[in-house]
């Protein structure tokens, strides 16, 4: 089974560019998977659903929210349950749930979906990313490896937690 | 007759590229006020433009929308190009024709399955229409997923593309990397005259006495093709102007309720662009498959109602599709991808067709090359008098129905245009003020 790493976000704005830096950094280490696809996805993000088929085992990779704890990492199971969606919104809120519920609506899920999100400082234009968020990149590039090793496995404890 | 009086208010307006609110006063059954509030904080690209050299408006310009950097893009190098007297032509305009198209499919696409058909179908967002259509919006994601396949090859990425430069490109796309575009325009030219049959099936309101006649719709109007790039400025009423001089009559006020410039002609004459102005003044250039589409979802030569704009959206995405295909087929990659285009002082202009209408730029630059002015007149800009107006009469017109319904329908007044808030630089919220009650 091949899992796909979709690293969500923009490369200019500090923070939301976590996920491109994940899918940079698996891609650079030695011996990376041949069993791991990655892209990135610094645009239209609607279609996302699209890019998997049922069969893979897909993580995706975005920077959340500024909350108290930028740099934490939490891991979502978005296989079989539904994800809160901001409803009818402009295309200013089109995000990674709004994504996921349209594939699923359309009956396009893979067999596993996981979301791994990265807390973000700040997202401002023209700048490099936060050192908390920095310094979590290799966390999540580790997390996303193991994940990756232990696709398809019900239960599997990384899902649903925070770290 | 109604007597009634009312204050419609809605503060965040939803399904629209930006943000913005919209404010109704009706008093003993007389609209009083319309107000189209563009609150979001001026962008002030103008201004970062001065100073700058003349190959940059081409990438500074393609960050004020992400759903249009094409149109910016286009705009930027033609108008800077003139000035130079530079022409571009061959597999180069070609390639400029192919992008723009790309563009014209996702953003279209996003608007009329994502953002509009809900008004008609009452649901709150695509997700909804998902579940009741799944393999209809399968085929819509993958059509608009094209679009922007499409400008990945052309442009570099997806969305802000990098290959555009003045003169053409930084790099040509082989024929081969074009070919391989052609399986998904055939899919995605199926999927675009499914969506035009079924947004056709929609129940259209109207607004009463908006005819043509009352209306000045403008556009683009080349000789031999539907407009993308080039052109002179035409419309139904008789306009018909070069580029520079039509940017002599526009006129743009500032309004204390927005933080979008208003425009008009000539101070006074209010007009509209967009999907319904292009059709009106260039159907006679489209496709004979799409003119044949036009007449059997009941889209004439000239449909002056707003509310079905979102037809001949779909009209438009599948000339888009035929096209792409068209050049794609004809094409030959270019000996190099871009032509010189030397900086010299002087002033020039450019419209280009973006998804929502006109879209305007006008550089000056000094005897080094460094711009010492820029205009951008935006689309939205130039139908925020036209909206404004719609909503008023449709108010006027509408004013038996209950306060939700006619707040939903003013949001699809406003929807009709499928305003790009953000490139006008801006927001809205909705408002209205029925005191009084019904009489």
């Amino acid at each position: 089974m091949t899992a796909i790493v979709i690293g969500v976000g923009n490369r200019d704005r500090g923070d939301d560019a976590a996920g491109p830096l994940v899918c940079d950094r698996l891609r650079a280490r030695p011996g990376a998977s041949a069993s791991l696809r990655m892209f990135v996805c610094e645009g239209s993000i609607l279609d996302l659903g699209l890019r998997w088929e049922p069969d893979d085992h897909v993580i995706i990779v975005d920077a959340m929210r500024p909350a108290s704890r930028p740099g934490r990492i939490v891991t979502v199971d978005a296989t079989l349950d539904a994800l809160p969606t901001p409803g009818a919104v402009s295309t200013h809120e089109i995000d990674v749930s709004v994504a996921i519920e349209l594939a699923r609506a359309i009956g396009r899920m893979p067999a596993r979906l996981l979301i791994v999100g990265i807390e973000a400082a700040q997202a401002e234009w023209g700048t490099p990313p936060s050192e908390p968020v920095e310094a979590a990149i290799d966390s999540a590039v580790a997390l996303v490896e193991e994940l990756a090793a232990s696709g398809g496995v019900p239960g599997h404890p990384a899902a649903n937690v925070a770290s | 007759m109604t007597h009634k009086s009312l204050d419609l208010h809605v503060p965040t307006l939803t399904r629209v590229e930006g943000e913005g609110a919209m404010h109704v006063v009706v008093r003993d059954g007389v609209v009083e006020d319309v107000q189209l509030e563009i609150y979001e904080p001026p962008r002030m690209f103008e201004a970062f433009l001065r100073g700058r050299a003349h190959h940059e408006p081409v990438d500074i310009t393609a960050r004020i929308c992400g759903i249009c950097p094409v149109a910016y893009q286009m705009s930027a190098a033609h108008a800077i190009e003139h000035l130079a007297g530079v022409t571009v032509d061959g597999p180069i305009r070609d390639l400029r024709r192919l992008l723009y198209c790309g563009e014209w499919i996702e953003s279209h696409v996003l608007h009329m399955a994502f953002l509009h058909a809900p008004d008609f179908l009452g649901v709150d967002s695509g997700i909804t229409i998902a579940r009741q259509e799944p393999e209809l919006m399968t085929e819509v994601l993958h059509l608009k997923k094209t679009g922007n396949r499409i400008m990945e090859v052309v442009g570099g990425r997806p969305i802000h593309p990098v290959n555009v430069r003045l003169g053409g490109f930084y790099r040509s796309p082989s024929r081969r990397e074009l070919r391989e575009l052609v399986p998904d325009l055939e899919r995605a030219h199926a999927a675009a005259v499914t969506l035009v049959r079924w947004v056709a099936g929609f129940e259209f309101p109207s607004i009463p006495d908006r005819l043509a006649a009352h209306t000045e719709f403008v556009s683009l109007r080349h000789p031999d093709e539907y407009p993308l790039n080039e052109g002179r400025v035409v419309s139904n009423l008789g306009l018909d102007l070069d580029v520079a001089d039509y940017g002599e009559r526009l006129r743009e006020v500032h309004v204390e309720h927005s933080t979008a410039l208003h425009a008009t002609l000539d101070g006074d004459r209010r007009y509209q662009v967009g999907p319904l102005a292009r059709w009106m003044n260039n159907h006679d250039l489209l496709t004979e498959s799409v003119r044949a589409l036009a007449n059997e979802v009941g889209i004439g030569d000239a449909e002056t109602n707003p509310f079905r704009s979102i037809v001949v959206r779909g009209l438009e995405t599948v000339w888009a599709v035929e096209e792409a295909l068209r050049i794609i087929d004809a094409y030959a990659p270019p000996t190099e991808p871009a032509v010189a285009v030397p900086a010299l002082a002087g002033v020039g202009a450019a419209a280009t067709e973006a998804p929502r209408g006109l879209l305007y730029h006008r550089y000056e630059l000094d005897a080094t090359g460094i711009i010492t002015d820029a205009v951008i007149v935006p689309p939205t800009s130039q139908n925020q008098i036209a909206i404004e107006a719609d909503l008023r009469d449709f108010v006027q017109s509408h004013l038996d129905l209950d306060d939700h319904t006619l707040g939903h329908r003013c949001e699809q007044v406003i929807r009709n245009y499928d305003p790009c808030i953000s490139c006008a630089t801006h927001f809205l919220r909705f408002s209205s003020d029925r005191a009084g009650g019904d009489a």
